[in-house]
């Protein structure tokens, strides 16, 4: 089971905020980098961290755009190597950016004046989504499930109440009692898998199924940097967990365990729709959107291990050739 | 007599069972009948007035303060009623008869209910297999005592108890397993659908805070949705209750009313403009339970109603009360 070092370090945030956190680091170190090993530390840093949070589509899509336009190797100093890296990290981002509000102004139009969202953890595509129904003149109240461990849920609760919704945070447990008074339900995601399901925080997978048992309709808003075309190909991930830190100290000398999964899988069949920017589908239309996305179907991958060694055999070519012109 | 006069007449110590119940430091619904029956017998004990009608006054104004309470446990006013039907049904020629009553009929009560825990105990362990794997939820002597009873006799299986937000009370049940040996691991309320698939949960059992008319059970908040996981995925859920919980009111189509305690449960510094609701308690559809097992012997939820025909119409015609027991095995 993976570890859940960063996880944890990026408690309360959402799927994309922790992702860009990592992407900002990365590009940190590629700025700092004054020579080819630097460069290549960073690009194993952020190999690191996709091992490290594995459901993350947004980390993983970087870096292949990154790694690809390194291994590509149009270019002839560090000094550009470094300003492609940004370049590409930089436009990855924008579209990031873009695509949530799109996703997000398109989840808007599916609710309605006076509806009453359950959410459950923190996501900015959803909080965007509320406030774009908002500024549509639509009246919205939100019940937000706490989210433990991590109480995430809490964290977009508050972020909700400074925006001016009217909100009600309730504990993961009350998700059932609260849905008959729900009239949507609206998640984000950490990734779309190719047969439809989504990754979402653990208790995700619970509001789903109540809402289902409510006929409360459930709307995951994500944006299409959220699909992980890996998955085409059977790749699994185990989601990273908590233990025994979640565990008070007398009940753990007791011999008493912790566990604690920080992500869940919830099928596409308990999902009504995704909001993408490309528009509002069924979740079983995800192949479409990849065909869409990455031209093809199935899509042509290179897995991330082959990109990396291309990058860096590419960089320590450049290395080489550096050391030959002085 | 007025409450306040009732409430000037009460034992400090009857008031302070009252207020732990009020605050939960007795919980657990059968904690909390049998402490009811225990403040019965004291208010009893120390009533120290001459009149046997301001006895059976002030008899009932303790009633009143104890079912007060807490509003949701039915086991709170069955346990009370139990006791006060002495009162209630009989005549006495003393005060000092009526006084012996209540405490022999509170007594009663107390041993029946310890009887009760072990005797359904000894049932629910023959569910349990050696390599099962199960979940509980909140706290339940009744569930305790099923668990430990089959570890006692050798079985061995793992258990998965949800911390139970918002008071912890999976803390409870994780330090009593563990202390008897069994091997448990805790899990925030929010993992419970993982823990079933990836862990394989072979069974859930819970304890029950009411069972009503229609094999309905409420119990704390979160049953049901733990519920639902396990019938879709095809997971046994069974209830562990004492017959004391099931609610006769539901016979006759009182609603039981689900508690919301204050928000500072949940959370504890109030942020301005963000409203908590805190529902203590949830309603478990007899549809998601495969079984209810009771000191009595184990029944489908939907027949609750035998259950509680059993019990209280029989006792309702007959003003005399028939004295429960708990019979033993008749199998073995």
């Amino acid at each position: 089971m993976p570890e859940a070092g960063m996880v944890s370090r990026l408690r309360g945030l959402g799927a994309t905020e922790a992702a860009e956190i990592v992407i900002r680091d990365f590009t940190r170190l590629v700025e700092r980098s004054n020579t080819v090993s630097e460069l290549l530390e960073a690009v194993d840093y952020l190999k690191a961290r996709i091992e490290e949070y594995p459901f993350s589509a947004l980390l993983v899509n970087v870096a292949r755009r990154v790694l690809g336009s390194l291994a590509a190797g149009s270019y002839g100093s560090l000094g550009e190597a470094r300003r492609l890296v940004i370049e590409s990290v930089e436009s990855t981002l924008r579209s990031v950016v873009a695509e949530t509000e799109a996703a997000a102004e398109i989840a808007a139009r599916r609710l309605s004046d006076g509806d009453v969202v359950l959410t459950f953890g923190y996501s900015r595509s959803v909080i965007r989504a509320l406030e774009k129904a908002a500024a549509m003149g639509k009246h919205v109240r939100v019940i937000v499930a706490e989210s433990r461990p991590l109480l995430d849920g809490l964290e977009a609760a508050k972020t909700l109440v400074e925006k001016g919704f009217d909100v009600t945070l309730i504990v993961d447990s009350a998700m059932r009692f609260f849905a008959r008074d729900a009239t949507k339900a609206l998640i984000g995601a950490d990734a779309v898998m190719a047969d439809g399901s989504v990754v979402s925080r653990a208790g995700s997978g619970l509001l789903a199924l109540v809402a289902n048992e409510a006929r409360v309709r459930l709307i995951v808003v994500a944006g299409s940097y959220k699909l992980y075309p890996e998955t085409v190909y059977g790749l699994t991930v185990e989601s990273p967990a908590l233990g025994d830190e979640i565990v008070p100290e007398d009940l753990r000398e007791l011999g008493v365990r912790g566990y604690a999964p920080l992500f869940e899988i919830i099928p596409s069949h308990l999902i009504d729709a995704l909001a993408t920017e490309r528009g509002v589908l069924a979740p079983e239309a995800v192949p479409l959107m990849i065909r869409e996305i990455y031209g093809d179907w199935p899509p042509r991958l290179e897995p991330i291990d082959e990109l990396v060694s291309r990058a860096s055999k590419r960089l320590l070519e450049l290395a080489g050739e550096e050391v030959r012109e002085k | 007599m007025d409450r306040e006069r009732v409430l000037g007449l009460v034992p400090e110590d009857v008031k302070r069972i009252a207020d732990d119940i009020k605050t939960m430091r007795i919980r657990g619904a059968g904690r909390i009948a049998r402490a009811a029956a225990q403040a019965l017998m004291r208010a009893a004990e120390e009533y120290r007035g001459e009149s046997l009608e301001e006895f059976l006054e002030y008899m009932e104004g303790v009633a009143n303060l104890l079912v007060s309470t807490r509003p949701t446990a039915v086991s709170l006013p069955n346990a009370v009623n139990y006791v006060m039907t002495v009162l209630r049904e009989e005549k006495y020629q003393s005060l000092e008869e009526a006084r012996r009553a209540v405490i022999e009929r509170a007594r009663e009560f107390i041993e029946y209910s310890k009887q009760a825990l072990r005797r359904l105990g000894e049932i629910g362990a023959r569910l349990i297999r050696t390599g099962d794997t199960i979940l509980t939820h909140c706290n339940s002597s009744a569930v305790e005592s099923v668990l430990v009873t089959a570890w006692k006799q050798g079985k061995r299986f793992k258990v998965y108890a949800t911390e139970t937000r918002p008071r912890y009370q999976g803390y409870i049940t994780a330090r009593d397993l563990a202390r008897e040996g069994i091997p448990v691991t805790l899990v925030p309320d929010s993992a419970v659908l993982t823990v079933i698939e990836k862990m394989h949960v072979t069974k859930v059992i819970v304890g029950a805070d009411t069972v009503t008319a229609n094999g309905a059970v409420i119990n704390k908040i979160g049953t049901s949705q733990i519920a639902l996981a396990a019938k879709r995925h095809g997971v046994t859920f069974i209830v562990a209750t004492e017959t004391y919980k099931f609610s006769p009111y539901t016979v006759v189509g009182q609603l039981v009313e689900i508690e919301e305690r204050s928000p500072t449960e949940v959370l504890e510094k109030p942020i301005p403009g963000l409203r908590v609701r805190n529902p203590a308690f949830d309603a478990t559809p007899p549809d998601y339970i495969d079984m209810i097992v009771t000191e009595r012997g184990i029944i489908p939820p939907k027949s609750a109603a035998l259950l509680l025909w059993e019990m209280f119409r029989r006792h309702l015609v007959d003003a005399e009360a028939k004295k429960p027991q708990v019979e033993e095995d008749t199998i073995a």
